[in-house]
């Protein structure tokens, strides 16, 4: 009985959770269909008093430049952590197998990159000069790609994966490339999801890559391109303020917030779920000792 | 006869050598691409017009080509650019970075001597808009080349939705701002009454209405203040621009300041201002705002106001011009205070050849090149029938741009805003400069602008650099408080964080800073 209850209280607070996570989202979707004009006029409404498109009609104006920028994210969102996976993966695994004689000079190493920094202007220095990164679509790919936390993520993971399914594995023939792929990445697969999938977020969410390193709008990944369609309106609002001899046009920079909050978070949204459970799991990793 | 020749001959020799350095002419045999990085976002027929321009530009800088690199992060990224050598030859330069710290970085080349041998037609410009020149120069020395546009003086105004202008005392508020060279309390009680009867109306629904506390510091609160060493948003060292000693004093000590923030205090608290206004201030009714305006001309419908007009044909807004030319003034001298420079990267390989495309481009003789740049091919021009595409249609001397009216934007096809590159006075007339306004604004430079009145610093630049520590630590204890203050935040209790913010700005050095600047000043006003 005390455990029917329980599990209706649990229910409860669940639902009351999933409202107070919903509300926020249902309310931005609300707000980016709505008048510019009515929120102006009466301030936000959850149900708008009518419905309106321009915000997102003028973000797909130019639907090419969208889906390039869309592209881009994409390629930058899959690309940067699968190969983040492949080299810290097989840095961590290595590091993980106490046969490596050198593993604590090497993990000494690794903690100082962590800890200190090239800085902006070295890092920009040898990524256009050197490296011909500058306007080039693998700057969305391959910056940053082995990064101190990932491999002591992935070597902590590793190290409680039993050796005797290793030796087992070599006493079968099986080469290092083999026992990797077969064996420590299926077994992983919490922390790779975690990895693959805060990677993933943090290339969806970053705009730096192209601030820095590129002018060709071709190459543009959607965070930035967003932005400066949000700039270009409230630039474009202004100088019609500023320029009594020109009719006002009503450009919505209200609603075309909350559009691109919606544009922008919605990939995220869809495939979060989807790989929730494996992101749970790896995150945890480190927070037991046995 | 022979000796006389001879002595004739050597004359001549020696007065061409001594015009030699003029007009230098620079080896062009070797083929240079010149970069010119420009604040604008790049659109679909740069490439095109890029080609055209340069195929153009081989008859006038024969083996010079332009490679335009379209970036509008210019502004977040030019220390690093700079720091990185990267090796750009032209630049725009202007308001979205800091200038002043720009030129002292050394990030700009000097171009005094650029401009004796291969800029004939800046030379020319210097002379006729010196004053905006003035503000591209350190020194006597020439670091950025102000993009002449119809500017003429800022002035500022204060805009009301149509739909409240039963509610505005017009009369009232434009004699009270013309006949006062400062802002009134009576000024501030006007608006007071007309904030009210705007809530009362019940017009807005929500009743959530605001106006734009920061802009109306900026363009109102600090009428009859001249703000020396830094732009007036962001500064608090200035002069009262009708005295004659041109004592410098902090603003935030002023009794307009101080008049200000109590209103701004008030104004909160009555639900005038919104209290979140620094967040964002969203879903609230703007029924004030007020901005700096470079140009009043040709549009008052009244004396003193603008109409502006919504797509309807109907008046959307009114402006109310808060100075005449009698409030008006020539003040201080600000690095960078003209907005928006082309300049020439100290990272650059090729400045006289720079220079020498900088020139053309101002030049009558490069005028078509500049059209060309700025708003790509007409509709029948030969360009457009070879690359099968053009940007624009012209009527009379009106440049009217596919797509856009005001300013090109991301999606349109080509265009670049005439304030970012180049003498707009060159330019073919676009929409959005009315016809006459350029001859006003040549007249206004000429004739108005002089007779305008000399404050007793009247082209005093302080050497900021040699206070930049003491500067910074003040300007760090104003800004904990500052925007709270003046956007009334504070509410009722605003004089405790007032009397802390100066407390703070004394014990950060005020005092000696004051000092150090006003004997700069004196020592200005002595050898004046």
């Amino acid at each position: 009985m005390q455990s029917k209850k329980f599990t209706a209280f649990s229910h409860i607070i669940l639902m009351l959770n999933c409202i107070v996570v919903f509300v926020p989202i249902f309310i931005v979707v609300m707000l980016s269909v709505s008048n510019e004009q009515d929120i102006l006029d009466y301030g936000y409404k959850v149900i708008p008093m009518h419905i309106d498109f321009s915000a997102y009609k003028l973000i797909f104006e130019d639907m090419t430049a969208v889906a390039k920028a869309t592209g881009v994210s994409l390629f930058s969102s899959i690309l940067s952590p699968t190969f983040v996976i492949i080299l810290c993966g097989t840095i961590g695994y290595a590091l993980s197998q106490p046969r490596f004689a050198y593993r604590k000079h090497v993990m000494k190493y690794i903690l100082v990159t962590m800890l200190f920094s090239g800085g902006l202007i070295p890092t920009y220095i040898i990524n256009t000069q050197y490296l011909g990164l500058y306007n080039n679509i693998l700057v969305h790919a391959v910056l940053g790609l082995v990064s101190g936390t990932n491999i002591i993520l992935l070597k902590t993971f590793f190290s409680q994966i039993p050796t005797s399914l290793i030796e087992a594995a070599e006493i079968d023939g099986a080469s290092q490339k083999r026992i990797f792929v077969s064996i420590i990445l299926p077994m992983s697969k919490p922390i790779v999801a975690s990895i693959f999938f805060s990677g993933m977020l943090g290339h969806w969410n970053d705009y730096s890559r192209s601030l820095y390193y590129i002018s060709d709008k071709d190459l543009f990944d959607l965070q930035y391109f967003l932005q400066n369609a949000l700039q270009s309106a409230s630039f474009l609002k202004e100088t019609y303020a500023n320029n009594p001899s020109f009719a006002n046009d009503a450009i919505p920079v209200e609603t075309l917030k909350f559009a691109l909050s919606i544009i922008s978070c919605l990939p995220v949204l869809l495939v979060f779920p989807y790989i929730q459970k494996y992101y749970s799991k790896g995150v945890a990793v480190g927070a037991v000792k046995e | 006869m022979l000796k006389k020749s001879l002595s004739l001959l050597l004359a001549v020799c020696m007065v061409a050598f001594v015009f030699a350095g003029c007009g230098k002419k620079v080896d062009t045999s070797k083929e240079v691409t010149l970069k010119w990085i420009l604040f604008n976002a790049e659109q679909q027929d740069a490439d095109v017009v890029e080609k055209e321009f340069n195929k153009q530009l081989e008859k006038f800088i024969p083996n010079t080509k332009l490679d335009i690199v379209f970036d509008t992060g210019i502004g977040s990224k030019w220390s690093m650019l700079m720091a990185a050598k990267e090796e750009y030859d032209i630049a725009w330069t202007g308001y979205t970075l800091g200038m002043s710290g720009a030129l002292n970085d050394g990030t700009y080349m000097p171009l005094n001597d650029l401009v004796k041998d291969y800029g004939p037609a800046i030379e020319k410009e210097m002379k006729e808009y010196a004053d905006s020149y003035s503000t591209g120069m350190d020194d006597g020395e020439l670091y950025a080349i102000p993009n002449q546009q119809p500017i003429l003086h800022q002035t500022s105004y204060f805009r009301i939705p149509a739909e409240f202008i039963e509610y505005f005392p017009k009369a009232d508020f434009l004699k009270e701002c013309h006949s006062n060279y400062k802002t009134t309390e009576k000024t501030y009680q006007l608006l007071e009454d007309y904030f009210s009867k705007v809530k009362a109306s019940g017009k807005v629904a929500s009743g959530k209405i605001t106006i734009d506390p920061l802009n109306f510091f900026k363009a109102v609160v600090t009428r009859g203040y001249d703000f020396v060493g830094t732009s007036m948003g962001g500064a608090w060292l200035c002069y009262d621009v009708r005295d004659n000693s041109g004592k410098i004093v902090n603003f935030m000590q002023t009794d307009a300041y101080k008049l200000y923030i109590k209103y701004a205090a008030d104004w909160v608290e009555k639900g005038y201002i919104a209290q979140d206004y620094l967040v964002g201030a969203n879903g609230y009714k703007e029924i004030g705002t007020c901005n700096v305006t470079e140009m009043w001309y040709g549009l008052d419908e009244e004396e003193g106001v603008r109409y502006q007009y919504g797509k309807d044909g109907k008046v959307e807004y009114y402006q109310f011009l808060t100075d005449t030319t009698d409030n008006m003034y020539n003040g201080a001298s600000i690095f960078g205070s003209e907005k928006t420079y082309t300049v020439i990267p100290y990272t650059s390989q090729n400045p006289e050849r720079a220079m020498m495309l900088i020139n053309l481009l101002r030049s009558e003789e490069g005028a078509d090149l500049l059209n060309l740049m700025i708003y790509g091919f007409e509709k029948n021009s030969d360009a457009a029938k070879e690359y099968g595409t053009y940007h624009y249609t012209l009527t009379d001397d009106c440049a009217q741009g596919i797509d856009y009216t005001i300013q090109p934007s991301s999606t349109s096809i080509y265009g670049i805003p005439h304030w970012v590159v180049g003498n707009v006075f060159l330019c073919y007339r676009t929409p959005n400069i009315l016809e006459g306004q350029s001859e006003y604004a040549k007249d206004f430079i000429a004739n108005v602008k002089p007779s305008l009145t000399k404050t007793a610093l009247y082209g005093f630049r302080p050497d900021m650099e040699a206070l930049s520590l003491q500067t910074s630590r003040v300007s760090s204890a104003l800004s904990e408080y500052h925007s709270t203050l003046i956007a009334g935040s504070l509410g009722k209790n605003y004089m405790a964080s007032y009397n802390a913010m100066i407390d703070k700005m004394n014990t950060a050095g005020l005092e000696d800073l004051l000092e150090a600047i006003n004997k700069q000043a004196k020592d200005y006003m002595s050898k004046k």
